[in-house]
């Protein structure tokens, strides 16, 4: 009953016509973003984060998240046209959509992925709302050597997923770590590794970064790479899919809402490793395993029904812990923290209209892009002409116009060409850049953290182990990293390809 | 001759040993009482021994120099990042609009656009469209630099 109260109070915050809009922004934006390739979802956020600053808290989050899955549903329009994945959590919908496409069915596989997106979004706001108030309850017993654990376990986690190189993505990681200590120390207030800047004083600022990392470095590299964008011209008809479609994709849809909903619950698996998992499992069980790959409905429901799961399970962690779940929830809850919100156990309490604006909002959200997606798809589809040269210089424009825009400072702007030099080298040489958001983020929490935890046991770094939470996500990371050295011996990258 | 990876990793040494040594000027503590290096000084640690990991498996491997694609920043994307740069230098001395201008025109002339009535245009309409937008809806007050008329 509460939990109803509750979500109408969500509901009553939402519907504000101010909310609306920002709902409506961000999933717009969102669309756009998976849509349009070049600058993705984290760099879009960062974007963002500037002007919602200057709104309330809870509509700025409305917004950004709204970013966050609206960039799902409209990666599958590229992929399915184009068989370009706008984002990396639609690259395995290009094997069956844009065959389906080929055959002339874009508009159904167009019209299952956004029923399946939504169907899969909606059901995953019902798990949030059943476990983030739960586990938050349980969180509430986490001190600083728990939480420790914990953030070392998700960026393990987010290590051993991402790229090909563990070793790579653990540098990433730590490199983001001591990019985190730049700026006054957290429990001395010493200046650290400042060389005497203003900008630094504050430590380095997550927005610049994102947008250097993911905008400007995309853009550096696809200077370099020129890819061929061909949009199969084709009469999107009959977005509706048949009865038979229904058939051979609703139990997909449920699955993949299943397993997108709790991979994505988990700190470090973020939305791209479920879709794999979903198209993987319905494969394996399929009665005729060798339709898929071939335009089969049902792989273009798994996987798109899973990211948008994932989408809503990696808001638990990062609403009821605190704990982000990959790079895009990483600048979310880098965003939280500048408008003054701290996530973590105490958020729905202290910050009910945040929380419960936000669960509300998703489902609104969803609706609104079921209705936005459908009919607008012709639209998505003469976006996707826009010559690439224009359209990455006009993301250059704006890059550069937002990093200047946080602080009105210059300093901020060649803060931003620098992560972007950076991420171009790191992404050439073969380095995941999402460890290293996840540094930058987790960083002043995970030094806060350990260093209380010394504290509180007199210099012994055995605390993390006679606790029984903080023994458990330790157990868990070191049985990860033994079975990864052991069963999957980490080879370095040499080549590109 | 050494691999891409392990002159990455030869360089991420020099990185951990100046970020060590920097933790180590600001103090480190004691492990009952941390100070404020403490933290960077392990983080620089487990870069080391990371980069000697990233060295050592990089040495094991035969390097394929043909396959390997040079970290320097070249060609076009060297000159973007000029712009990008310069833009920073000189966008509160000179101004949003010129810097803007400059930036969009050289950049769109990088990307391959030879004809100039269409890059003045865009460029012009650039300006104009990030004015309206920022300034103008957003209110955010972008710098006017030597277009500042009558001390605004």
């Amino acid at each position: 009953m509460e939990t109803i109260n509750n979500l109408i109070y969500g509901f009553g915050i939402c519907l504000q016509p101010a909310n609306l809009f920002y709902c409506f922004t961000g999933v717009f934006v969102g669309t756009l973003v998976g849509v349009l390739p070049g600058i993705g979802t984290p760099g879009a956020l960062a974007l963002l984060i500037p002007i919602t600053v200057q709104i309330r808290p809870e509509s700025a989050v409305i917004m950004l998240c709204g970013i966050m899955y609206g960039a799902m549903y409209g990666g599958s329009t590229t992929s399915i046209l184009v068989n370009i994945p706008g984002e990396a959590a639609s690259v395995i919908t290009c094997v069956d959509g844009y065959v389906m496409a080929r055959k002339g069915r874009a508009g159904p596989a167009l019209g299952i992925s956004a029923m399946g997106s939504f169907i899969g979004g909606t059901l995953s706001i019902c798990g949030l709302l059943l476990f983030a108030p739960a586990l938050s309850s349980f969180a509430l017993r986490f001190g600083p050597p728990e939480y420790f654990s914990l953030m070392v376990f998700s960026m393990a986690i987010l290590i051993f997923i991402s790229g090909e190189s563990m070793i790579k993505g653990m540098i990433m990681s730590v490199l983001g770590i001591a990019l985190g200590t730049i700026g006054l120390d957290p429990m001395v207030g010493v200046n650290r590794f400042t060389f005497n800047l203003p900008s630094l004083m504050d430590g380095v600022g997550l927005v610049q970064a994102v947008i250097g990392l993911f905008g400007v470095s995309e853009i550096l590299i696809s200077l370099e790479t020129y890819v061929k964008r061909d949009i199969y011209e084709t009469e999107i008809k009959g977005l509706l899919p048949t009865l038979q479609d229904w058939k051979d994709s609703i139990f997909p849809i449920f699955r993949s809402t299943g397993i997108g909903f709790f991979l994505g619950t988990i700190p470090g698996i973020g939305v791209v490793l479920p879709t794999f998992l979903s198209y993987g499992l319905e494969k394996r069980i399929s009665k005729d395993p060798s339709k898929f790959g071939k335009g089969f409905i049902a792989g273009v429901a798994a996987p798109e029904t899973a990211n948008n799961a994932a989408a809503g399970g990696t808001l638990v962690p990062m609403l009821s812990l605190g704990i982000p779940t990959g790079a895009s929830s990483a600048i979310v809850l880098g965003a939280l923290m500048i408008y003054g919100v701290q996530p973590g156990p105490l958020l729905i309490k202290e910050a009910p209209q945040v929380f419960w604006g936000l669960v509300a909002s998703l489902y609104i959200g969803n609706i609104m892009l079921l209705i936005l997606n459908l009919p607008l798809i012709g639209l998505w589809v003469k976006l996707l002409k826009v010559p690439y040269y224009l359209l990455s210089v006009l993301i250059l424009i704006f890059c550069l116009i937002g990093s200047y825009s946080i602080n009105y400072s210059a300093d901020d702007v060649i803060i931003m060409v620098v992560f972007g030099l950076i991420g171009y080298i790191a992404k050439k040489a073969n380095f995941e850049l999402s460890p290293m958001v996840f540094g930058l983020v987790l960083g002043p929490m995970l030094e806060t953290a350990l260093r209380r935890s010394l504290v509180i046991s007199n210099g012994s770094f055995g605390i993390f182990f006679t606790r029984p939470i903080s023994l458990v996500f330790i157990g868990i990371t070191i049985i990860f990293f033994l079975w990864t050295v052991l069963y999957k011996k980490p080879t370095m990258v040499v080549d590109e390809g | 001759m050494l691999g891409r990876d392990a002159k990455i990793g030869i360089f991420l040494l020099f990185i951990s040993a100046l970020l060590c040594y920097g933790s180590i000027r600001l103090g480190i503590g004691k492990a009952n009482a941390p100070g404020p290096g403490f933290f960077p000084f392990l983080a620089g640690l487990i870069i080391a021994i990371l980069s000697l990991v990233m060295i050592i498996f990089s040495a094991k491997e035969a390097p394929n120099h043909t396959q390997q694609k040079g970290l320097l920043v070249t060609g076009r994307a060297a000159l973007v990042s000029g712009v990008l740069l310069l833009f920073g230098l000189l966008v509160e001395k000179a101004g949003f609009f010129i810097c803007t201008f400059f930036a969009t025109l050289i950049m769109l002339r990088a990307n391959g656009i030879r004809k100039w009535p269409f890059l003045l245009f865009v460029s012009i309409l650039t300006c104009v469209g990030i004015f309206i937008g920022f300034n103008l809806l957003l209110k955010v007050r972008l710098p006017l630099g030597i277009l500042r008329f009558g001390g605004q």
